[in-house]
């Protein structure tokens, strides 16, 4: 896998730059979705949804996710998996409201994106 | 899918921390992360180890400990941004407040110390630990410039404490000053040099600093040997000084004595006039010598922050370490102030009038409040006795103005 040896920040498809600023949302996007989730479980969600057009490396969602804590904006549960132990992530109640103006920014932001560059619309607000 | 071993796990485990994560919190998620991981890939075909090296490559060139560097990166951030503005406005209003405070210390005006003592009151508990703080996270990655942030923000911190209590009249205060001076000549500048040297871009930058530091530090120690009176020379003044005190309790015991006699004389042989100029002479006297010995008290009560009554009875001796900071504003501009230069002089002036009165062939000349030549510039008598000086020769003067009053009440008692 060469190509995580290059870029930090990496989708396999797009532009690293085009990338980095959703991270969040999509994380947020997800977790809003979902009751908890794993970090692992993240990076194989978001490459299953997208059909590996975006791939979040671990060096991404990692420092984002303890940042997210940091503000409280999720918090954790721990489970015993065996010997090992894995950490949950959920939206607290700010986290929610976070969650959907930064869904409705994005969206915001992909219309006036359209506009702009007179795509054909095919976008639907949350 | 295979499950790992718990071998594997704690293989794992002790691999993450050698590979440098210290955060525990991070390092669970990466120990479930990187199982998750091999656990998917692992097959029939590849063993364990290959496909945990095959899994690192995951997380970069720089691998794990870039993530926790983010991580921490990203926790501090926000701290970092009001740190640094934080640092910056402090920095500002405090030498701000410490410029004007001297311009107005200069110019006599009142609020001159309360600006200064704020001002470096800011700059040694809000912006040097900031200043320390943020330059101790940048320089972070080598020994040498750590050492440097640490020297620099000891030997800043002594000379501002140092300064602060000066002008409080602390304790200690010329100790931490000096050993501040000393920290950053023997401790700051050989690091920084060093440093120079090695780092070759900006040498000349550099070098004007170490330059404006040793000027500086110099500068500093030359005031407080200048300030620092020779002994020799020093303690002729002090011996000058508590025996103009001797004297001067031993002309008013003299005094005192002169009116026992004269009041026995006058019991025996009554003559109303001149009973009554006594009577007078020695309650204008009194009242003179009380405001004067109330004044001495008051003004050592400012600058050594005792009680009056403790400065009543404080040895003349102790006001060597004395500054006297903070006397112009009382003695001159302040309202408020119960005592001041200009009614001293008018109550002088007030007590000569009653002298005059009484004995009028007296030398009044000892009392003199005209104004004074002094290097060929003429100065007023309250500023040739009271201004800007220390509160030792303050008090000095006022010694000499009461023998000049005890000296005319003995020359007025002779008329009499």
């Amino acid at each position: 896998m060469p190509i995580h040896n290059i870029i930090m920040y990496l989708c396999v498809m797009y532009s690293s730059a085009l990338i980095k600023g959703t991270l969040k949302t999509i994380v947020l996007k997800l977790l809003s979705e979902t009751e908890k989730m794993y970090g692992y479980e993240i990076t194989q969600k978001v490459k299953e949804l997208t059909g590996s057009k975006i791939v979040i490396t671990e060096g991404a969602l990692y420092p984002m996710l303890h940042q997210l804590e940091a503000e409280g904006i999720v918090t954790t549960e721990t489970v015993n998996i065996g010997k090992r132990i894995r950490k949950y992530y959920t939206l607290t109640q700010t986290g929610n409201e976070r969650a959907k103006e930064k869904i409705y920014e994005f969206a915001d932001f992909i219309n006036t994106m359209n506009i702009l560059l007179d795509l054909k619309p095919n976008i639907k607000y949350v | 899918m295979f499950s790992l071993t718990e071998e594997q796990i704690a293989f794992i485990e002790n691999d993450i921390k050698v590979r440098g994560i210290t955060s525990p919190d991070l390092s669970i998620d990466l120990l479930d992360h990187i199982c998750c991981v091999i656990e998917n890939e692992l097959d029939g075909y590849r063993n364990f180890d290959t496909v945990y090296q095959e899994t690192l490559l995951l997380f970069g060139e720089k691998g794990l400990k870039e993530i926790q560097d983010e991580t921490n990166r990203l926790l501090t951030f926000k701290h970092y941004y009001i740190m640094n503005s934080t640092m910056k406005i402090s920095g500002y209003i405090s030498s701000l407040m410490i410029l004007s405070g001297a311009f107005f210390k200069f110019n006599h005006w009142p609020g001159a110390n309360v600006l200064m003592l704020v001002g470096v009151f800011l700059l040694t508990v809000l912006f040097l630990p900031l200043l320390f703080i943020l330059k101790f996270k940048e320089s972070a990655e080598s020994n040498r410039s750590v050492a440097l942030s640490i020297t620099g923000f000891v030997a800043a911190f002594l000379i501002c404490i140092g300064i602060f209590f000066k002008i409080m009249h602390w304790p200690g205060a010329q100790f931490m000053i000096i050993s501040g001076g000393v920290l950053l000549l023997l401790g700051y500048l050989p690091i920084y040099f060093i440093s120079i040297y090695k780092n070759t871009t900006n040498k000349l930058n550099s070098t004007a600093t170490v330059i404006l530091i040793i000027a500086g530090v110099s500068l500093l120690s030359t005031e407080t040997w200048i300030s620092g009176i020779p002994r020799t020379t020093s303690d002729s003044f002090w011996r000058g000084v508590t025996e103009s005190n001797d004297l001067l309790n031993f002309s008013i015991q003299e005094n005192d004595k002169r009116y026992e006699k004269v009041a026995k004389q006058l019991s025996t042989d009554s003559s109303s006039r001149k009973s009554e100029s006594i009577l007078q002479l020695k309650s204008a006297t009194d009242e003179l010598m009380t405001y004067t010995k109330k004044m001495k008290a008051f003004l050592i009560s400012k600058t050594e922050g005792i009680s009056e009554a403790e400065a009543e009875k404080i040895k003349l001796d102790a006001l060597r370490t004395a500054g006297g900071g903070g006397l112009p504003d009382i003695l001159f501009g302040e309202p408020s102030s119960p005592y001041s230069a200009k009614q001293l002089q008018n109550k002088i002036e007030s007590y000569k009038q009653v002298v005059e009165k009484i004995a009028p062939s007296t030398d009044l000349n000892r009392l003199n409040t005209g104004n004074f030549m002094m290097y060929g510039k003429e100065v007023s008598w309250e500023q040739s006795n009271f201004d800007q000086l220390p509160i030792a020769l303050i008090i000095f003067n006022i010694i000499r103005i009461e023998l000049g009053i005890i000296a005319t009440e003995s020359a007025a008692l002779n008329q009499i």
